[in-house]
């Protein structure tokens, strides 16, 4: 049986990163506009997103959840983060965006069917850079790079600016912005880092857990 | 429960709420922040909406440079912001002591209302072809004869609220010349 305080205070220590992450996640620094920076709460997909993978990777036992209220609590800051992670690696909203959250919902499946903790949360990773790399490669050079000028009366930019707004409606942040953005992911690694091994005792403690 | 466990739970309630407080409040400035939280302090109320209304007020001003005159739904977000400095500066004025804390609201008051109306004046009006908006127009002489109500203003400022609503009288009158 493990011990109840230590428990709580483990506990308690995770759901202080996965609050940092929250916050941290949730600030954008506009590189347009008056605002210095701006405060945005992950959305309706973001979140269901984030329902979806603390689901799996429960079920993957690759999250450690005591038993009563506590973990009752870190599962809701869990999901609350990982919904986050999933506002700040999906692109704005387009098509591009479907995309992506079809891909991640996908993911999710493929968390479900691993065998070993080490292969869930290795497609977790997977799933991660395919989306880091279209949301903060392609996005921006396919932004940058798709705006045609306005010729007199012929005003090709906004047509230009609403198809491109049709596949993701971009909006340039500056470079602290990705800075900020990879502190909340990092919050986030720490935190399933930290539990990784189970407390002595856990009754949920399986022997296909090897010791490392 | 031990102390550090204690002041452990404290600050996960802590960015719990600041959390809420940053999603619901939606802040885009820290001044704006610190203005805010000294107005809901009460500490130095005159000062913090002062400085809240001049913040708003010259990011207005450097936001309107950029912003198109075609670009409708911006230049209304920032007539919103102009709307909210005013507020600060009628809070400014509430809390002052003495005539010269007043007066000195209502100048910054008047200057808002003086760029608001001109921005309108500026969007209601178009090329010799084309009419006048005249909505945008009222509102601009509504804004104009908030500015020319208040009592304390500096003679030169009443003068340029009073040549501004005159012209847009004559851009509200469809027939100047007769």
């Amino acid at each position: 049986m493990a011990d109840p305080l230590t428990e709580r205070r483990r506990a308690l220590g995770l759901c202080l990163l996965l609050a940092a992450a929250l916050l941290v996640g949730g600030l954008d620094l506009p590189a347009r506009g008056y605002e210095s920076f701006r405060y945005a709460m992950f959305g309706f997909t973001s979140g269901l997103l984030g329902i979806l993978y603390t689901f799996a990777l429960v079920s993957r036992e690759v999250l450690w959840r005591p038993a009563g209220w506590i973990g009752t609590l870190l599962l809701v800051y869990w999901a609350a983060a990982t919904a986050m992670l999933f506002r700040v690696l999906l692109p704005p909203p387009g098509l591009v965006q479907v995309g992506l959250a079809i891909v991640a919902a996908v993911g999710a499946g493929v968390i479900v069917s691993r065998r070993d903790r080490d292969g869930a949360v290795l497609a977790l990773g997977t799933v991660t850079v395919i989306l880091a790399v279209i949301r903060f490669a392609l996005v921006p050079v396919f932004w940058a790079r798709s705006g045609l000028p306005n010729w007199g009366p012929v005003r090709l930019g906004a047509s230009a600016d609403a198809v491109r707004d049709f596949f993701v409606a971009f909006a340039p942040e500056r470079p602290a912005s990705q800075a900020l953005h990879f502190l909340a992911l990092a919050l986030w690694v720490i935190a399933l880092w930290l539990q990784w091994e189970p407390p002595a005792g856990d009754a949920r403690r399986r022997s296909r857990w090897p010791a490392r | 429960m031990s102390a550090i466990e204690g002041a452990g739970w404290a600050l996960l309630g802590l960015l719990t709420l600041s959390v809420g407080a940053l999603a619901i409040l939606r802040p885009t400035d820290p001044a704006g922040v610190l203005n805010e939280i000294r107005l809901a302090a009460g500490f130095d109320r005159y000062e913090a909406a002062m400085d809240e209304g001049d913040r708003i007020h010259s990011t207005v001003v450097a936001e309107l440079r950029r912003t198109a005159k075609e670009d409708l739904e911006g230049r209304q977000a920032l007539y919103a912001m102009l709307e909210e400095a005013a507020d600060r500066y009628e809070i400014a004025r509430r809390e002052s002591e003495g005539f010269y804390e007043d007066q000195r609201a209502q100048i910054r008051l008047a200057r808002t209302y003086m760029l608001w109306a001109r921005s309108l004046h500026e969007d209601g009006t178009g090329a010799w072809y084309q009419r006048n908006d005249e909505e945008t127009l009222r509102r601009a002489r509504a804004v104009v004869d908030r500015g020319l109500a208040l009592p304390d203003i500096p003679g030169d400022r009443r003068v340029e609220l009073e040549e501004l609503g005159t012209r847009i009288d004559r851009a509200l009158t469809p027939w100047p010349i007769l």
